[in-house]
């Protein structure tokens, strides 16, 4: 199953990227953008991709604004350091992540979106 | 809810209005400024785990995410959580708790952090060393401005 994650993005003028993971776990992405640190904003292509079994996180690289799939949550974001120090990450976001039998996927909702 | 919002029209002296105009101008932002106060529910627009930090929308706010996380025995568990309502421009993980529902009463030594975090969601790890399992909720405070 696939749980999609509404998040209130009203104020994210930019298309949002839209990703989907259907029942035989064929993820696919719909052209868009997805915020970043700071006033950025990276572009998310549109791609289609087969999920395998040990595929656990789906991730947006900050290197090529790619979508990578990983066996394992990698570095993304921003990581604390401590003493109000942090560390900028190679990957820009965690976009979906896999729990159990179930698929977690991110929706930014923009626009009145139900 | 109308899914657009139009720019309002300055309107030209004798200009002759038509009632796509009125509609698109007048009853769909209508519409839509509606059904954005319905969704918002309360006046400052707010979820029941955010947090306004001024009396403006567009400055700081924090709010309180969470994530369950199970262990089952030594090793190192990750749990993901999304944020309600997506950051702007700055985004930090301020602070956790821990809910801790023990399934086991071996269970020690559990170290857990934020393990990262960005605008839409934040990632934590628990770190079991005790041997046995459990289950908790792990809270986090994120704190940004909110556009």
């Amino acid at each position: 199953m696939t749980v999609y994650e509404p998040i209130d993005a009203g104020r994210f003028e930019p298309a949002a990227a839209r990703i989907e993971i259907d029942k035989h776990e064929l993820l696919s992405v719909q052209e868009g953008y997805w915020p970043d640190i700071g006033d950025a904003f990276v572009h998310v292509q549109s791609v289609t991709v087969q999920l395998e079994a040990d595929d656990r996180a789906v991730m947006l690289g900050r290197d090529g604004e790619q979508i990578v799939l990983s066996d394992q949550v990698l570095a993304y974001g921003m990581r604390p350091l401590g003493d109000g120090q942090y560390e900028v990450q190679p990957y820009v976001d965690l976009l979906a992540w896999r729990e159990g039998d179930d698929w977690h996927v991110k929706r930014l909702m923009q626009g009145g979106e139900a | 809810m109308t899914a657009t919002w139009t720019t309002p029209r300055t309107w030209t002296t004798g200009e002759v209005v038509t009632a796509s105009m009125l509609n698109a101008h007048l009853r769909d932002n209508l519409d839509w400024l509606k059904a954005h106060a319905d969704a918002r529910g309360e006046v400052h627009g707010l979820a029941s785990d955010e947090y306004l930090l001024s009396t403006k929308r567009g400055a700081y706010r924090i709010e309180l995410g969470s994530a369950s996380v199970s262990s089952t025995g030594d090793g190192n568990y990750t749990a993901n959580g999304s944020w309600y309502s997506a950051f702007g421009n700055a985004v930090w993980g301020i602070g956790m708790g821990v809910n801790s529902a023990y399934s086991s009463s071996d269970a020690g030594r559990n170290f857990a952090y934020i393990g990262a975090f960005s605008k839409t969601g934040f990632t934590v790890r628990l770190a079991d060393s005790g041997g046995g399992n459990m289950s908790c909720v792990i809270y986090v405070w994120g704190y940004g401005t909110d556009a």
